[in-house]
Order: C-alpha cells, then structure tokens, then sequence
C-alpha cells in the first residue's frame, strides 16, 4: 500500500489565503505585482516593476505517494530539500531542472520552465507537470489537471503555466510526474570531430543503447547511459567496442560532470562575453558558418542546444538562430554594456500573428495585467 | 437520443443556399455536401447514441481554402466542427445542426520523414498508423497508439490528446508532437512550436492538445519518431483476486519498472475475449495483467527477473512470459480485441473513461460492482492499469425504454466517484457532448469561467465546436452540481435547489 511520506526538514506552512487576498487587493486597485520565490531565476527575466509578492514561505510537501509517481507540493519548497525527499525514495524530476541558487523553489522551477541535459530523451519540465493550483489575475483560486498521468478534461492549462514566469497565474501548488532513479548511470567521453557528433548520438540512439545525455564540448563528445546494472554495464561494453573500431577511445567520466554542465559550473561557463542559449532543431550543423574565431560553445541535447558565447549582434544571432528553425535567448548578459543589456529582449521576439494570441491569452488569465507585466515581453 | 447542447447564441447571418453559392467557389463541386443522403455518413462519430445532420459537409484538400472557408464563417457566424476520421469517442465530432462540417480527411499526405532528426511532417488526416507503417523499415514508430490507431486520424489524435496502451513509458500526444499549423477563426495560420525541442513565449503547444476543435484547426503536425525497442516481451499474469491484480500494479510501477504496457481485465473481460479471439487467455482466473517490458536485451532480462520476485509476492497464480513474436502478438490480440468481444455479449455497451490513482483501483472496482447490483447493468472492466485510466464497459440494450438513460446516469456516477477518489473524468477520450454534466462536477464556475476566457481568446465569436468540451455555466446551475471548491460558492447571493 502507498504511504504519505512525512519528512521533518521541509516546513509545512500554507499561505494560500494571504497570497489570495493580496492579489485580489492588486486586482481591485490594478496594482502590478512582482511575483518570485528566491529569485534564483530573476537573472532571466525582465525587470519586475511592481509591489513585491514572495512564495518562497508557502510551502511543504501536499501529497506524496510514492507508489503513483507523483507528488503534489507547494510552491516555495525548496527544489533541493524535494530532490532530497524523492532520492529517498529511489526517484527522481526526470527533467533535471537546474538549480544556479541553493535557495531555488520548486514554483520557480516550474514557471522557468528549465530542463537539463535529460531533456532530448526523457522529456521537459512541462513534459512533468500533472496539475497546478494557481491564483489567477483575478484573484481567483484555481486548480488544473491533477494528479493522475492522464487527463483531459477542459484545457490543459497546467502546462501552459509552466515557463510563464507566474506572469498568467501565481503558482501556488504543482503536481509533478516522477521517475524512478535508474539503479545505474555511467557516463564517458571520446574525441570527436563537431560535425560527426550528432550523427555519432543518433547512432547509439538508433543503436537501441539508453542514452539519457550526449553534449560535446572543445573536441570531446560526453555520453550518459542510465539503467539497470546490467544494462547499463552490457550497453557501455559494446559501446566502448563500437568506438574502438572506429579507433576512437572512451574515457569514463564522473557522472558529477552532468550536474556542473547543468548548474554551469564548467570551467566553460566562466567566460565575460554574453552568454546565449540557442535551441535548435538537431541537425543544425549548419550553424557552424557563424561562429567567429572568438565565439565558444558548447552543445548538449545531442545537438539541440547550444551554449554560445559571443559578442556578435543580438539581432545577427537571432536571424541565424531564426533561419536555422529555432531561437536565441539572451541568457546572462556578463559584460555587456549596461546600455545594451536593457535595451537587448531577453526572449527572441515573437510573429505578430503568435503575439496577439499571446495577448489574448495573457488578458483572460490576467485582465489587468498585474501578474509580472513585461517579464518575458513588454506586451505581456 | 435527445441531446442538449448549450446555446451559444450564434446567430447565423446567412441562409444556406446563399452560402452553398460562396463555398461552391471555394471548393470544387465533389467537395461540398449539402443533400440529407450525403450527409448521413457525417451524422455522428464513434459515440453513435447522439446524431445530428448539419447543415453542409466541406472537405477542401489545400490549407488556402480552409482560410477562405473559415473566413466566411467568422464573417457571418457559421459554426465549425472539424473532424478527422470520426472515431470520438465523446462526440466531439459530433455535427451542430446550424454549423458546417470541416473534414480533413483529403489532407492526408506525409509530407516529410527525416530520419535524421527522428521527425515526421504530415497532413492532420494522416491515420495514426500510418506514420509508424511509413517509418517501420527505418526501424522507427510513432509512440501513442490510441486503440482506433487503424482508422483515426492525427489530427484528432491532437484534438483529442490521444492516449493509448503504450502511454505510460512513452507519453500521450502532447509529448511526441514539436509542432502545429494552425488555423484560427480568423484565417491566420499559426505555427506553433517549432522543429527545436522548445519555443520561446508560453507553451500554446500544449494548450492545442486536447482543445477539442474549439481554439483552431490543426493544418499541419511535425511529430516525433521513436527507435523501435531492440527486444520486447509479454507478461501474462494470472490472479485470483481483482484486489491483488491492482495491488500488484503499484508495487511494479513502486519497484522502480516503467512496463511499457500495463493491462488490467477482468473476469468478463478475460471470458468475452477468450470466446472471441481464443487467445489462451486463463478464463477461471479472476484477474489478469498484461505486462510488456521493452529495451536492450541486457534491459529486459534484468526486468523480468525483478518482476517474477514481485508477481509472486503479490499473489498472482500464474505467469506466462510471451516466447515469441507470434505469441506476444496473441497476447495482445484479447485485449486489443475486449471490445468487440464485449460487442458480442450485449446489444449495446457504453464505455467510460475515468481515470484514478492507481492506489484507487480496489476501491473503484468495488464501487463499480455496487453500482452494478444497484443497476441491474453488467459491466466488463478493462483498464490501462500502468496509469490508472478505467474503462468500465456498461452492457445494454437501446430496445429496451429507457434503459440508455439508465446506463448514462450509472456512467455519470462511475466517474463522480473517480473525482472523489482523487482523479479525472477523462483520461483520453475527452469531454466532447458527452461529459459536459460532469465538467460541473470536477470544476467550479471559476475554472470553468477561465476555460470560457481562454476559448474566447482565439475564438472571440465562439464559432470553433461550440457546445463541445466545456459547459456554460447556466447548464452547470440547471445540472445542480455546481462544484463547490473550499466552501466557497459562487454568487452566494443566489438561491440554489
């Protein structure tokens, strides 16, 4: 039988009814809000002009059954304190959302809407998310999806919350979906020409062999495998027998690398120029006609994302990103000039088309526009 | 039947010969229905106890004349049903008699498989199974096998957020589809999502999944392909009880497997499909799982040797592992064949689609059998246990008066109780005409107002499926179940009895 779990180090501390009145207060007296747990994600977004509303007290675990592979928590838990409660437990947030703060919530995790080198092969943030409890512009409680795997019952606005940066509801509760840990994962790396890369990943892919990351950073490929024991230890022989026909030679790799790539702890991250992030259909090899001589990257998802440092011109960027079939996120600004950084849009702009829907989606959730007005585009 | 659909005060502002002369000049002759003997094959969907003729049938072949057609419709207020192949099983296809029917069944091409980048472009009347046919020798498939997958289309599979056996290891529609082509009511044609893994600005993607046809029409779907599994085997596993066969899908899924499949049925059901399909399915057993675990060799070995420890704890009385292809195809044969079997019992059967946490499954079941004595209806359970969605296959007879109805109420209180327990009342059939009274169950008036806003938002003249997916919330208050969330009930001003 399917136990609650009760864990003594995360607080249980419900501030629904104080968070309800203060945004049914901004909606009376159209007053913006600035909705954040700790901040830990701020660096991503615009500027938040309003009156300040934190999540960060309102939290706790709802509901945990491990059994069902889900748990239902409040939004101000942090996101370490519920990766901690889930190992114990053997499972895990198959998205690997990264963390950059020790103090990073669960709620700002969810309207980030990040997702780590798992991504291309078990599935996003939102991929995860089962069901929401938000407050909308209104002021009004709400509660969508659930937490059961499947659902279908009116529209699927839990997920459309996930990556709006709370700017169509203030999120008060998410359900997630789990996984449970693979009992092994062994990670490796071996030198690789970049346009060989990609079709190399596919290889294994296509090979059957589970992959659960593949980035390649200055000439190396690196390669997770997640399993059973066996099966991660049978797949990694006829890997490493693969390459060595192929007169290439894996070296392991400690499976920490994944974590510091994530939380942009390499060495890589520790460059001035700004930094972009790129998401790109897989085989766009093409992009490497416009990388100048002083530009670095690194690229993960198998080749759908890349990690571009560069002092090239926002707009030049973005077309190429654009032509290539993705975008271009400005994602930490470092060295820019101060200038530029706030007149530069965080997020590749948008069609008009996509826009006004955008708008419309915006004004049913949020009528006022006092839900984090501007954070991602001025019009929203 | 008689059926109530909710007036959405759409006043069409044109009689139908006049809009016969537009659309005749839109598309060809062959392509636009209006006579009641050619309409008749589009009276209804796979949810055939509700009928209606409407008003014309137009299958235009090209994303141009869609424009132009829904121009017209939001120019003078011209309801639109889109449909696929009709295999709703919700009546979400379901005509309006003062609406057109938009088929998309003549755009049916596979614009482009790239096996390098595992995707597939195609039209929305594409059969689900055809994607994974035309990518079969490239050893790929596209993963959500709703169990219509021979006929019904992707784009309603869209519509629909269609589900299917294999959904818990490997997702429902939302998670293998990067793309859309859209049309909305006011003939722009959006792209939504893109060929990279994410998008910048809010997720519509996932708001287009299971919209049911009313926020635009689905154009165009770039779909991913998944490898095909290098081994995959079958577990058939017998027990005495229902209790310890659902007891035992929770510590499989608790014990850290993801089965690919994982199929409950029934006593009934095992005995209805045995009598149909002659599967060897064990009919004296009380309970059977079927249980399908895929990956490497090395993988499955590893599974299956975890899974005997816990099929024998559990109490199952017997277990057959699937010793070829031939055989696993059988196995699965019975269940993807309980419902015709089913067909065979009974006149006629209602199937529900409720879904719970799995830790619910003993005490729905019981419930089911309550309700069942206090009906006088039988009923057949087969279910995706792995993810807690029910299908509950309530046996009647349409001759009988009043008995339809009868069924309808005992089906409405199956899926009261999953909302009770903690669950939904569609996990992938969707709400269509069918669930609209429960939506007031599961939703308050605030929910149900936001679903209204969002709907306006791309369709300001409500002209996309209205009547379809989400109750006006005057049918909520006439229904008298107006969901009270947290105590607090809206327009406490007002009487309610």
């Amino acid at each position: 039988m399917s136990s609650y779990i009760q864990t003594s180090h995360i607080q249980n501390n419900d501030l629904t009814d104080q968070l309800i009145s203060q945004v049914q207060t901004a909606y009376q007296n159209r007053q913006a809000l600035a909705i954040q747990g700790n901040g830990s994600k701020l660096f991503l977004i615009h500027q938040l002009p309003g009156q300040p509303v934190s999540t960060a007290s309102h939290q706790g675990i709802v509901n945990y059954l491990p059994s069902e592979l889900t748990i239902t928590v409040r939004s101000g838990t942090l996101l370490s304190d519920l990766k901690e409660v889930l190992a114990e437990n053997g499972q895990m947030l198959a998205f690997e959302p990264p963390q950059f703060s020790a103090n990073a919530t669960i709620g700002g995790t969810i309207a980030a809407g990040l997702s780590g080198p798992s991504r291309p092969f078990t599935g996003s943030a939102r991929d995860f998310v089962l069901g929401c409890k938000i407050i909308n512009g209104r002021g009004e409680l709400m509660q969508f999806g659930g937490e059961v795997m499947k659902n279908v019952a009116g529209y699927d606005l839990s997920r459309l919350v996930a990556g709006s940066y709370g700017s169509l509801g203030l999120i008060l509760e998410v359900s997630l979906k789990l996984l449970p840990l693979p009992p092994r994962e062994q990670s490796f790396s071996f030198s690789l020409p970049l346009k060989q890369f990609s079709h190399q990943v596919q290889g294994l892919l296509l090979s059957g062999y589970p992959v659960t990351a593949a980035c390649y950073l200055d000439g190396q490929a690196y390669i997770r495998l997640a399993g059973s024991e066996k099966g991660v230890a049978s797949s990694y022989q006829e890997i490493s027998q693969l390459l060595s026909q192929q007169k290439l030679q894996p070296q392991e790799v400690n499976n920490s690398f994944w974590s510091e790539l994530n939380e942009q702890q390499l060495s890589f991250f520790e460059q001035t120029q700004p930094l972009w992030r790129l998401s790109l259909p897989g085989k766009a090899e093409n992009f490497e006609r416009y990388v100048n001589a002083e530009d670095e990257q690194l690229i993960d998802w198998g080749g759908a994302l890349r990690w571009f440092y560069s002092n090239q011109p926002a707009d030049k960027i973005r077309s190429y990103a654009q032509s290539l079939g993705g975008h271009a996120q400005l994602f930490r600004g470092n060295e820019m000039d101060s200038d530029e950084l706030k007149n530069v849009p965080k997020q590749q702009p948008l069609t008009p088309a996509i826009m006004k829907i955008h708008q419309q989606v915006k004004r049913a959730m949020d009528p006022h526009l006092i839900l984090n007005h501007g954070c991602l585009y001025p019009e929203l | 039947m008689p059926l109530k659909i909710d007036d959405w005060g759409i006043k069409t502002q044109i009689s139908k010969h006049e809009l016969i002369q537009i659309f005749s000049k839109i598309v060809p002759e062959d392509s636009l229905l209006f006579d009641s003997e050619d309409l008749k094959p589009y009276e209804c969907d796979g949810l055939s106890v509700y009928r209606q003729l409407p008003m014309m049938v137009l299958l235009p072949d090209t994303i141009e004349q869609i424009q132009q057609i829904l121009r017209v419709c939001f120019k003078y207020q011209i309801p639109v049903v889109s449909r696929g192949a009709g295999t709703s099983l919700s009546g979400g296809a379901l005509p309006l008699e003062n609406g057109i029917v938009l088929s998309l069944a003549k755009l049916n091409k596979i614009i482009e498989i790239d096996t390098e980048n595992l995707t597939a472009r195609v039209q929305p009347g594409v059969r689900n199974l055809a994607i994974s046919e035309a990518v079969s020798d490239d050893g790929l498939y596209y993963a959500p096998d709703p169990s219509s997958q021979i006929a019904c289309s992707i784009g309603g599979n869209v519509a629909e957020n269609a589900g299917g056996v294999h959904c818990l290891k490997y997702g429902l529609t939302l998670h293998n589809v990067l793309q859309l082509k859209v049309i909305t009511i006011e003939d722009e044609l959006l792209e939504i999502g893109s060929e990279a893994l994410d998008s910048p600005g809010y997720d519509l993607l996932a708001l287009m999944h299971g919209s049911e046809g009313m926020l635009g029409v689905v154009v165009e779907v770039l779909v991913k392909l998944r490898v095909k599994p290098k081994v995959v085997k079958v577990l058939m596993v017998s027990f005495d009880q229902v209790n310890s066969a659902g007891e035992t899908v929770s510590q499989i899924i608790s014990s850290g497997i993801i089965p690919a499949g994982l199929e409950l049925m029934d006593k009934s059901a095992i005995k209805a499909a045995e009598d149909f399909i002659h599967a060897g399915y064990p009919v004296d057993a009380a309970a059977i799982l079927l249980c399908e675990i895929d990956g490497s060799l090395a993988e499955v070995d590893a599974q299956i040797e975890q899974l005997q420890t816990i099929l024998k704890l559990g109490g199952a009385s017997d277990v057959q592992i699937a010793e070829n292809e031939q055989q696993r195809k059988t196995f699965w044969a019975g269940r993807k064949a309980a419902f015709p079997a089913v067909g065979r019992l009974s006149p006629d059967y209602y199937c529900m689609d409720g879904t719970i946490p799995r830790f619910q499954l003993g005490k729905i079941l019981d419930r089911i059998h309550e309700l069942s004595d206090e009906y006088g209806l039988a009923v057949v359970n087969v279910f995706h246990a792995g993810d807690g969605n029910l299908h509950p296959l309530i046996l009647y007879d349409a001759n009988n008066p009043g008995e339809l109805e009868k069924t309808e109420k005992m089906g409405g209180e199956i899926l009261s109780v999953c909302v009770k327990l903690g669950g939904t009342i569609t996990g992938e059939h969707g709400v269509g005409v069918e669930k609209l009274d429960q939506m007031c169950i599961q939703f308050n008036a605030a929910e149900l107002q936001q679903f209204l806003d969002i709907k306006t938002a791309f369709d300001s003249k409500n002209l996309l499926n209205p009547g379809k997916g989400i109750p006006l919330l005057h049918r909520c208050a006439e229904f008298g179940a107006l969901h009270v969330h947290h105590g607090q009930l809206p327009h406490p001003e007002l009487e309610r009895f």
